[in-house]
């Protein structure tokens, strides 16, 4: 079936509150927020949040995560050598979590958003709706991987039993803290109205 | 536009829908932030209501103390813990403000100690390594009654030693220096630790120390007023009749010093914390202070002497019949004039009687010890110097029944204190024997029997000489030539010459061993006279009294005490050596250093005392070789001689052994402590 | 082309840019986009009133929650308590400290920032009154800042961290903790209870 756009009609909707207006107006009257004809202008910024996520999540992997400081000694972690620790230890759901939510999370961000960014190109009317599901999907799920950074600011907060225990937190902490929210971001500025159109016609009606 | 007729009709009521009341218009829904609110608040207010009480302690330094973290605890419970670590008004010390739970918090009073719980390496162990793990912490202590509030305390730096005053007692111990006491160590009873000693310090007068000793319950049931203290830490070394004696309580008290106690005689009563005790230097000096304990003043009296006696001084025990009932206190001297005018001196002793040791009640008084003397001096008790020990060279005063005295009484009017009549001194055993035994020889009737010898060698001659005998047969004539025959060799013989000879070396011998024992002037009278007597001499009656005195020597040298006394001072230095050679292998150089220093000191005297013994010893011997000779003189053969000889042999042993020890410490007293 | 209606009868899906047009809802109906499916209007279950209601007693909690602790560990005779506050400053040792004002702004800043805006937004609008000034660009602020507000995620990442550790050493849950646990289903009520097409629509009738 067939549907009438907004685009079509010449009016750019409001992504926030569903108003529409003209064509070429900048502000929606009633929500205030700025109105994006559907266009692959945006893409821009996508790919730019999304690069400089990448970026940030290579030293998140590469730089310990956290600093363990025993009796027996110092020991640092990153994210995978964590991860591996606590499958030695036997606690294959704390791993499988850390696992899930530092690795397997922000990964499939980074590749469903390319992804996403770069099937937009073709026009897809009719089976557009499983990319809109992962576009869904995507969003919802990007802000958990946070989990990990929690976690840390907790060990590091609670262990902290003088000689015996101690944890501190690494500088990848920071990193994986600031590449999550650079995908955050580059998924929010993914405008999913270009799923079901390609980008626009500079020419035509 | 019409005008509009305001002024006269009445306006019209502005309308507007009625609000409902306000009840109606609030949804529940309102109830779920308000329920929020009263919980939070609540949450709020019982963890502010339920947070304790604030309480300040001083602390030298904040060394391990963190605020948030650093709790405190009481027997091993938390109960408060450290909220913020400030400075006291004169930046003197640290003020660390503990916020205490409620429900403990009403029971600290004045009363509460805290200190700080740290990693301990002292003489008495190692404690509290726990704490370089989970950090240093606070404890105190309070008991279960307030008494009186206080929010300030002084910390104290570490955990006190007795952190429960009420399980046991705590008394004042006074001594003149601290010797080798050390803070913590043991206080012994029998040897079981019952208790420690803490806060030593100087006394106020700096002319002696104090210390805290704590006795734990039950042990300190056993405090009376009449408990010693000594010190037991180190080595003891002492020299006494029964030989010299080691003393070592236990390498620990060795090592870190210690104090005993015991409680010596009955009738002391129960004692409250802080009661002040004397602290000994050793146990012999504990169990012989007599007056230490006393409740009365101990009874004083005068003894004037008329012969000066050497060696008496201020604290010479004074005996009464064999017990140990007080000592010296004064010496003086006191001129008199007699009766002709001229003025004489007489030596004032003047001794201190405990009456207990008298026997008497406790705390009898002056008079009823003056009453019982009194009855005691009619009975013929009497003041004399004795000496005692092996060799009689320690004096004391013995108060005793001496038989054979003038009658006296006690002037009681004497000032300062009544007089105790004297009387002369006892002489020494030993010299009382040898004296008797030359006593004996003068007893001799030499004369008589020389004369009557005479008489008889003349009537023989007479016999053998006169116109009668010519007549009688050649036998009887042979008989009496053989008669003369024997005389003649007797006297060719040189048999008198000998035993005067003899007799002389006797003398000298005799007189040099005397010399050392006092007022024998009679007895070398008496070898005088023997020396004369013994120019002519009946055999046979000579050989009869000489029996006599072997007897007597025999019995002298035959007393189990002489016997056994060089063997059981070579024992008895055996053992110490062996001892003393552990112990330096031990290392415990320390207390060894101040055992040395005593030791040497006992050493010294054993030297001087063995200075005089080979010199003795040697005189002994000859006397013995000469005596021998004198017995050998009179022939091999008869058994008389054997018996003498037999006797002779068995004190030159005696002797000898006993020379060999003198000459072993002579040579080198640190040897035998040392081990060589 | 003309627009087939008046702007303000027309809605345009947000996530495919179809237009509808737009109507007024009964209480248990819902409005989706015809061709994306994504829902446009949902169901006013409840008034303006309960939103506001949720959003002041999740005020309320997550400041219970700063305040209150945490978290406490205990091992061996150790012990280390822990607050929100102290779990933010657990980044602030040297060039991680803009984290730790990062995380305290996502667990606290936010959440509270949201709640205020929206009670902000509603409280006329409940009263059936005009909205306040700038409530459009409060609502909207709102909005913007929902996926960053990570309330719930810290708590999922406490419970994390607690399993952690659990096995090591014994951690008790201070107030702070079931206060969050509190806040977080407040919050999932409260955003069910949101419409924002009711709200926009609210805001936009002056």
């Amino acid at each position: 079936m067939t549907v009438l756009t907004a685009r079509d009609a010449g009016l750019v909707g409001c992504t926030r509150c569903g108003r529409v207006w003209p064509e070429g107006t900048a502000e929606c009257g009633r929500c205030g927020a700025r109105l994006h004809p559907v266009d692959g202008r945006g893409l821009q910024r996508v790919w730019a949040w999304w690069l400089a996520g990448l970026i940030f999540y290579i030293p998140a992997n590469l730089t310990p995560m956290l600093r363990t400081a025993t009796l027996t000694g110092h020991q640092e972690n990153t994210i995978l050598g964590g991860v591996v620790e606590l499958v030695a230890h036997g606690s294959y759901f704390v791993a499988a979590i850390v696992f899930l939510a530092s690795i397997v999370i922000p990964i499939s961000k980074f590749l469903a958003i390319a992804y996403l960014a770069l099937s937009v190109g073709n026009e897809r009317r009719a089976g557009a709706h499983p990319h809109l599901h992962l576009y869904e999907v995507v969003e919802f799920i990007g802000r958990w991987s946070m989990i990990d950074v929690f976690v840390v600011a907790i060990l590091s907060a609670l262990v902290q039993l003088g000689t015996v225990a101690s944890i501190h937190p690494g500088p990848a902490a920071a990193s994986f803290a600031l590449s999550v929210a650079l995908t955050m971001l580059s998924a929010q500025s993914f405008d999913p109205r270009l799923i079901w159109r390609g980008p626009a016609r500079t020419t035509g009606p | 536009m019409t005008d509009t007729p305001e002024q006269n009709a009445p306006a019209e009521l502005v309308t507007s829908p009625a609000p409902n009341p306000i009840w109606t218009r609030l949804s529940v829904i309102w109830l779920v932030p308000l329920l929020a609110l009263a919980i939070t608040l609540g949450v709020a207010w019982k963890s502010y209501a339920d947070r304790g009480v604030l309480i300040e302690i001083d602390f030298a330094d904040a060394t391990g103390l963190h605020p948030g973290e650093t709790p405190l605890k009481f027997r091993e419970v938390e109960v408060g813990k450290v909220e913020t670590v400030g400075f006291s008004p004169d930046l003197k010390s640290v003020r660390v403000k503990i916020r205490v739970d409620k429900d403990v918090a009403h029971f600290i009073d004045s009363e509460a100690r805290f200190w700080l719980v740290r990693p301990q390496v002292s003489a008495q162990g190692i404690s509290r390594l726990d704490t370089v793990l989970s950090g240093t912490f606070v404890e105190g202590y309070w008991d279960a009654e307030p008494k009186g509030e206080a929010k300030l305390f002084n910390g104290l730096d570490k955990p006190p030693i007795t952190p429960d005053p009420t399980k046991g007692t705590r008394v004042e111990l006074r001594a003149e220096d601290a010797g080798g006491l050390v803070e913590g160590a043991p206080v012994l009873f029998r040897g079981v630790t019952v208790g420690r000693i803490q806060n030593l310090r100087l006394n106020a007068s700096d002319s002696g120390v104090i210390v805290d000793a704590f006795i734990d319950a039950p042990h300190d049931k056993r405090l009376t007023t009449a408990t010693r203290f000594w010190d037991t830490s180190g080595v003891s070394v002492s020299l006494g009749p029964s030989g010299v004696s080691l003393d070592v309580r236990s390498l620990a008290s060795l090592v870190q010093g210690g104090i005993e106690f015991d409680t010596f005689a009955t009738g002391g009563s129960f004692i409250q914390n802080g009661f002040p005790f004397r602290l000994y230097p050793t146990v012999e000096a504990a169990r012989g202070s007599i007056f230490g304990n006393d409740i009365a003043e101990p009874a004083r009296y005068t003894l004037l002497f008329d012969d000066a006696v050497q060696g008496i001084e201020r604290g010479t025990k004074v005996q009464f019949r064999g017990v140990e009932a007080g000592e010296v206190s004064d010496i003086s001297i006191k001129v008199e004039t007699d009766a002709q005018g001229n003025r004489f001196a007489q030596q004032q002793i003047v001794i201190a009687l405990s009456p207990e040791r008298l026997g008497l009640a406790r705390g009898s008084d002056a008079q009823s010890v003056t009453d019982f003397l009194e009855g005691e001096v009619a009975t013929g008790l009497r003041a004399r110097v004795a000496g005692v020990g092996i060799l009689g060279t320690t004096l004391i005063i013995e108060l005793t029944d001496v038989p054979d005295v003038p009658n006296a009484t006690m002037n009681l009017t004497n000032q300062p204190y009544p007089t105790i009549p004297t009387t002369r001194p006892k002489d020494n055993d030993l010299a009382t024997s040898a004296q008797g035994v030359f006593k004996r020889i003068d007893a001799l009737p030499i004369e008589e029997l020389m004369n009557s010898a005479i008489r008889a060698l003349d009537g023989v001659a007479a016999v053998a000489e006169s116109e009668e005998t010519r007549a009688v047969p050649g036998e009887l004539a042979g008989l009496l030539e053989q008669l003369r025959t024997l005389t003649e060799e007797l006297n060719k013989g040189g048999a008198a010459e000998k035993t005067l000879a003899a007799i002389d070396g006797v003398t000298e011998a005799a007189s040099s061993v005397l010399v050392e024992f006092d007022g024998l002037n009679e007895t070398l009278d008496s070898l005088d006279k023997a020396a004369q007597a013994a120019a002519e001499i009946p055999m046979a009656d000579i050989g009869a009294k000489v029996d006599g005195i072997l007897g007597d020597i025999r019995a002298m040298l035959g007393s189990e005490g002489a016997d056994r006394l060089p063997k059981a001072l070579s024992a008895t230095l055996e053992q110490s050596a062996a001892l003393l050679e552990e112990l330096r292998a031990g290392g415990a150089a320390e207390k060894l250093n101040a055992t040395l220093v005593a030791a040497q000191d006992a050493a010294s005297a054993i030297g001087d005392a063995s200075d005089r013994l080979p010199a003795l010893t040697a005189k002994l011997e000859s006397l013995v070789t000469t005596a021998e000779k004198l017995v050998a003189s009179y022939g091999e053969r008869s058994a008389f001689n054997a018996e003498v000889l037999d006797t002779m042999r068995e004190m030159r042993r005696a002797t000898a052994a006993f020379g060999s020890l003198a000459r072993m410490i002579e040579r080198n007293p640190r040897a035998f402590i040392l081990g060589r | 082309m003309s627009s087939p209606a008046p702007l303000d009868q027309l809605i345009a899906c947000p996530s495919c840019d179809a237009l509808h047009r737009s109507a007024r809802l009964g209480e248990s109906e819902r409005a989706a986009c015809a061709r994306c499916g994504t829902l446009l209007i949902t169901p006013r279950a409840r008034s303006f009133l309960h939103v506001i209601a949720l959003a002041f007693t999740a005020m309320i909690l997550m400041i219970a929650a700063i305040f209150f602790p945490f978290l406490k560990i205990s091992a061996q005779g150790f012990s280390h308590a822990s607050s929100v506050f102290e779990v933010a400053m657990a980044f602030s040792e040297g060039f991680l400290a803009p984290l730790a004002f990062a995380v305290l702004m996502l667990i606290v800043g936010l959440p509270i920032l949201r709640f205020g805006a929206l009670i902000y937004v509603l409280w006329p609008l409940a009263n059936a009154r005009p909205a306040w000034p700038h409530a459009a660009q409060a609502f909207r602020l709102a909005e913007e800042l929902e996926p960053w507000s990570m309330a719930e995620i810290f708590i999922i990442g406490t419970a994390v961290a607690l399993v952690k550790i659990g096995g090591l050493a014994s951690v008790s849950l201070g107030p702070a903790f079931w206060a969050f646990c509190a806040l977080i289903i407040v919050t999932a009520l409260k955003n069910a209870f949101l419409s924002q097409w009711t709200i926009w629509d609210a805001i936009g009738r002056k």
